[in-house]
């Protein structure tokens, strides 16, 4: 009985193996026209190829890398870099301007450095970037990871997010953009340390345990 | 010149001891630099490049942007001490301005330059040593920092050179071969559907020599290719065993 159990579990290994591949950049990920994010795959002649390097598993495409690309909504992190007559200039990890507009913001006023939340309000047809929903972030450092890690900091309903406020203590904001956002107060430095280990081991599972361990042993 | 006399096959064997279609033994390294997007080194045979690559960014100067598309800059650099004979300052030249011009239309046919309007993508290779097909060695290691940066990518560049030696067809020609060999002919050319993105000749060929010789290539592609597949996976190599031992 115990022989044949580890037959099963052999067989299940070897399938897994063979599920999970890797994908470079031109190879199809699928003989249908299927959706992705922008930037991370594209259709032709009804077959979807890849245009990043990137895992598959289960015809499930999960991209490794990648550049940040702006969508409507998205909050992003920013610091302001140009102060003109009727708007701000604002560096968002974006090559394209990202302006946030006086007449938007009313009596709001900033100064060269200032860091920012903003969500993507309108995207103009040359990428030009129009802030909505713009909020100061008092103090505090902006630190900046690959575009590609960032939904794993947050985790599955933000339980990462949480677990690094909850244990450390700190304030933060996470941008779509990969600027994190971290206030003065609590244990910053630990939680840079932590970001840097989410980074690092993004591809791995069980990754809010290990997180969970690291913040508590000390 | 006596050097012209040289022989180049002896034996169906070339001056390293390889055969007619062997490649020179090939590294790909991806992520080597801390600061730039993305980065790789490539040695191949004798050859050591590392390239870098910036971007997307706003596009400087102004004047150059295109509000349709993304613009690639490409400087391809030999160093001062790169060879045995004396390269001088390192800096721009006549050779190495031509080499950037062809890197570079190299990558702008599969960079998706179309999803970043008015901004530009930087990409630096520098040759620490030369050993002969410099450009292909540039071009892959270009090929691979792109990779690492994330940039999209509509195909991989495959690059590899041929030529003609001792009236033999060969495969990745090394510096004698290149210097004194009767034709060289670097080729690039996309993974998937075999488009050529870059063909030179040096040298003279014939109709059916060169339709030979492109095959030769193509053929010899599929290696590097798997190098190609082989850099990028030891760069998450740690971390996607590790996922497969779960199972």
């Amino acid at each position: 009985m115990l022989k044949q159990k580890c037959y099963k579990n052999e067989i299940n290994s070897e399938k897994r193996g063979e599920k999970l591949v890797f994908v470079l950049p031109g190879d199809m990920i699928s003989e249908k026209p299927e959706h992705f994010k922008k930037g991370t795959a594209y259709i032709k002649d009804g077959k979807t190829y890849a245009a990043v390097v990137g895992t598959l598993e289960d015809g499930r495409f999960t991209s490794l890398e990648g550049v940040y690309l702006p969508m409507q909504d998205d909050p992003l992190v920013g610091v302001i870099i140009d102060e003109r007559h009727g708007n701000y200039t604002v560096d968002a990890n974006i090559s394209f301007p990202v302006l946030i507009l006086a007449k938007n913001i009313g009596r709001m006023r900033f100064r060269l450095g200032d860091y920012v939340s903003i969500r993507v309000g309108r995207i103009e047809d040359d990428g030009t970037v129009i802030a909505g929903d713009v909020r100061l972030l008092k103090g505090g450092k902006v630190i900046d990871v690959p575009t590609s890690k960032v939904p794993r900091i947050i985790g599955k309903k933000a339980s990462m997010l949480s677990l690094l406020k909850e244990k450390t203590g700190v304030e933060m904001f996470v941008g779509a953009n990969g600027y994190i956002w971290i206030g003065d107060r609590g244990k910053v430095t630990k939680a840079i340390k932590a970001i840097k280990t989410i980074v690092a081991k993004a591809h791995l599972t069980g990754l809010t345990d290990e997180i969970s361990k690291m913040l508590e042993s000390g | 010149m006596e050097n012209k006399e040289i022989e180049l096959i002896v034996n169906g064997k070339r001056l390293d001891g390889r055969g007619l279609h062997d490649l020179r033994p090939i590294k790909i390294k991806v992520g080597v630099l801390e600061d730039a997007d993305g980065s790789a080194s490539v040695e191949w045979g004798g050859n050591k490049v590392v390239a870098g690559v910036y971007g997307p960014r706003e596009c400087i100067p102004r004047h150059m942007e295109n509000p349709y598309k993304a613009i690639v800059k490409c400087q391809y650099m030999m160093s001062t001490f790169c060879s045995l004979e004396e390269h001088g300052r390192m800096g721009p030249n006549r050779r190495s301005v031509e080499i950037s011009k062809v890197i570079r239309q190299a990558l702008e046919n599969v960079i998706m330059v179309e999803l970043f309007p008015k901004s530009q993508i930087e990409v630096y290779a520098i040759v620490l040593q030369a050993d002969g097909g410099t450009r292909i060695s540039a071009l892959t290691a270009a090929v691979a920092a792109l990779m690492d940066a994330g940039i999209p990518l509509r195909d991989t560049v495959i690059g590899v050179s041929v030529g003609k030696a001792g009236d033999k067809l060969i495969a990745d020609l090394g510096k004698m071969e290149d210097n004194f060999g009767q034709s060289d002919v670097p080729i690039a050319f996309t993974n998937r559907d075999k488009d050529i993105v870059l063909l030179q000749m040096d040298g003279l060929l014939t109709k059916d020599e060169l339709s030979k010789i492109i095959d030769l290539a193509f053929r010899k592609g599929e290696d590097i290719n798997q190098l190609q597949r082989k850099a990028i996976e030891n760069k998450y190599g740690e971390t996607v065993s590790k996922r497969l031992r779960i199972g």
